[in-house]
């Protein structure tokens, strides 16, 4: 098991570190890690004195496990993860994976320390953008609803930017295209460039629709909201166990937990928890076999009436008709 | 009596300086160094310039003309190299009444390439949305995107302007046409266009440099009426796509030229022979035509465009776009 302790920043002083760390060096934009490792590419370029873009493009030959520890705080890391499988689980305070990264896009502030363990075999591809704080707030003021509080939010005693979730296709189309340059075709780094100004401003459009909650956040904070996920997850066939209970686990008042837990992933634990639910009954419904009823009451709907309420909202159509369609 | 024709003279540059003496001469505001405003009596809208990366700013004009009003761009000594895109200038066609020909259509090549050293007029139409991009390269960087396309010797003589004139005139490929008709779908006010703008730039340029790495390399110096020459033997095909093709002989002598160094020149500037020109603007034509609902049959398509057999104009059609005109046509529901 490779342990890594690393840090990213807009200027390149951190790429001979990472590569040193996992037994590699430094090529021109390559960092160039032996195949006991990980096979595949890992490739930086500066798109802008105030952004820089890492790409990841790799099959992990053994567990890898990362600690981010940044000593800059004056950026922030726009991570698009395309990594395939259950490969990718956070760490708490002693290594032990308390839940797993099951979002495919991160924002997060640089002050913010990060540990993960990647599954050996997994195939990871990951674009890192990494903005200037200065950069982003300047991109971020032209929003109306950023424009009141925009000091408030790139305040770091007041605030931490953090945030899972899910790209837009329009995103995981960009990558897609970018996959298919050729890497060695001087004609790359002015895709990738393209590419990485489009992705920003496909975020842009993407968080010009929510809502922002101002907040410090630290890693035990992250661990804990992660852990507690998994642990909806768990239960999830079972009846909600409650903001008490919840914020009990995680060592937080039930207002703070609240809080963290729609900021850092846009959801409610209570919406959270029902759209996870009913897309697990969702999925066994698609497998056949089970009626309504019993999906119902294998969920702890209160009544199957109920259940396909909640469904209808969720995905536009009865679980009846759903079904029809299979 | 029409308006007096406003005729601005202005020069570009990869650094924004530029702007300001243009706005003067428009009486427009100029934000940020970036975004031009063009005066209510003038016109609605106005343009957007950025720089990208080192070597590369774009331009993008977003306008609907009230007045009449002639842009000429000066020459410059400062060198570079200048890609148009006009999303505008592409075929269109629409009915007309009481003409032999019943569709009348407008057909231009909407993608041009040129050194910064040749001047260039534009004449926008009135009252028309002009939506263009343009961009603005340096030589360093162009070089640098070629690769091994071609042997390095013949790289630096394509960019030896003491030996060698760059310039061509195209459509414009689909990839940048997709790329383009995204970015028109946006205000320059959306927070997020300033990076739509760089990215669409950047990716504009790559399918530029890809196309280019394909070309010819035909190097030759060219004079200004050289170019005017070529370009207005390649706008008389396009305005008379449904006759036959005229014969080099009778274009050379249009364009004042050898029959030898016509053929050279005008493969230089748009790509192709003239012959296989005309015959692909003759089937981009009919290919407008067949999707239009304006015809009861493909046969009446063919005759349109100058095929007097279906059958050849649906062998012709089949190599060019690899597809049946059958299955296109769109037939006419009157």
């Amino acid at each position: 098991m490779k342990e890594v302790t690393h840090e990213y920043g807009i200027d390149l002083f951190w790429k001979n570190n990472l590569a040193e760390q996992l037994d590699g060096y430094v090529d021109g934009n390559y960092l160039r890690i032996p195949q006991e490792i990980h096979s595949g590419t890992r490739y930086v370029l500066p798109i802008s004195p105030f952004t820089t873009a890492l790409i990841i493009d790799v099959t992990y030959n053994q567990p890898v496990t990362f600690h981010q520890r940044n000593t800059k705080d004056d950026f922030i890391g726009v991570y698009f993860n395309l990594t395939e499988g259950e490969a990718f689980h956070v760490l708490d305070e002693v290594s032990r994976p308390v839940g797993r990264w099951n979002y495919n896009l991160a924002i997060m502030d640089s002050s913010l320390d990060a540990d993960y363990i990647i599954q050996e075999g997994s195939k990871t591809y990951m674009i890192s953008i990494f903005i200037a704080k200065t950069a982003f707030k300047a991109y971020l003021g032209k929003l109306p609803q950023f424009k009141e509080i925009l000091d408030e939010v790139f305040d770091s005693k007041k605030n931490t930017f953090i945030r899972y979730e899910r790209m837009t296709n329009e995103a995981w189309w960009l990558i897609e295209e970018l996959r298919k340059i050729d890497m060695d075709d001087p004609l790359y780094d002015v895709f990738l460039k393209g590419t990485v100004y489009a992705l920003m401003a496909n975020y842009m459009d993407q968080v010009a629709n929510q809502e922002i909650l101002i907040e410090k956040v630290v890693k035990e904070d992250l661990t804990a909201i992660i852990s507690s996920q998994s642990t909806l997850l768990d239960l999830i066939t079972e009846p909600f166990p409650g903001i008490s209970s919840l914020a009990n686990t995680a060592c937080m008042s039930e207002t703070r937990y609240k809080t963290l837990f729609k900021k850092i992933t846009g959801l409610s634990p209570n919406a959270f928890f029902l759209i996870n639910k009913l897309s697990s009954a969702k999925q066994i419904l698609e497998n056949g076999e089970v009626t309504i009823g019993e999906v119902s009451a294998q969920f702890n709907f209160a009544t199957p009436s109920h259940f396909a309420e909640l469904f209808k909202n969720a995905y536009g159509v009865a679980p009846k008709d759903h079904l029809s369609y299979f | 009596m029409s308006a007096p024709v406003l005729h601005i003279k202005h020069y570009y540059a990869l650094a924004p300086h530029w702007q300001q003496p243009m706005a003067n001469d428009l009486g427009a505001e100029l934000i940020e160094e970036k975004l031009l405003e063009l005066p209510k009596s003038i016109g609605q809208g106005g343009s957007y310039f950025l720089e990208v990366i080192p070597g590369l700013s774009l331009l993008l004009a977003d306008v609907t003309f009230h007045t009449p009003i002639t842009f000429t761009r000066l020459a410059t000594t400062d060198h570079f190299y200048l890609a148009y895109y006009d999303l505008s200038d592409e075929i269109s066609s629409h009915i007309v009444e009481g003409t032999d020909h019943k569709i009348g259509y407008r057909s231009k090549l909407g993608m041009g390439f040129m050194d910064s050293q040749t001047e260039s007029t534009l004449i926008p139409t009135l009252n028309e949305r002009y939506y263009s991009l343009r961009l603005f390269m340096s030589k360093e960087l162009l070089i640098s995107l070629m690769g091994n396309s071609k042997p390095q010797n013949i790289i630096e003589a394509l960019f030896d302007e003491t030996k060698n004139t760059l310039f061509f005139y195209s459509h414009i490929d689909s990839s940048t046409r997709l790329l383009l008709k995204e970015l028109k779908e946006r205000s320059f006010n959306d927070p997020s266009f300033e990076l739509h703008a760089k990215g669409t730039a950047l990716k504009v340029l790559t399918h530029l440099i890809r196309r280019a790495r394909n070309f010819e390399p035909i190097i030759q110096k060219l004079s200004s009426s050289d170019t005017t020459a070529i370009l207005n033997t390649s706008q008389y095909l396009l305005d008379n796509l449904p006759l036959d093709f005229p014969g080099v002989t009778f274009l050379a002598e249009l364009a004042g030229m050898s029959e030898s160094k016509y053929k050279k020149l005008f493969t230089k500037i748009v790509k192709s022979s003239p012959k296989s020109f005309f015959l692909e603007e003759k089937l981009l034509l009919a290919q407008n035509l067949l999707q239009s609902g304006n015809f009861h049959s493909i046969r009446e398509v063919a005759l349109e465009v100058g095929y007097s057999k279906t059958g050849y104009f649906s062998e012709a059609y089949k190599k060019a776009f690899g597809t049946l005109p059958q299955e296109v046509f769109i037939k006419t529901t009157n």
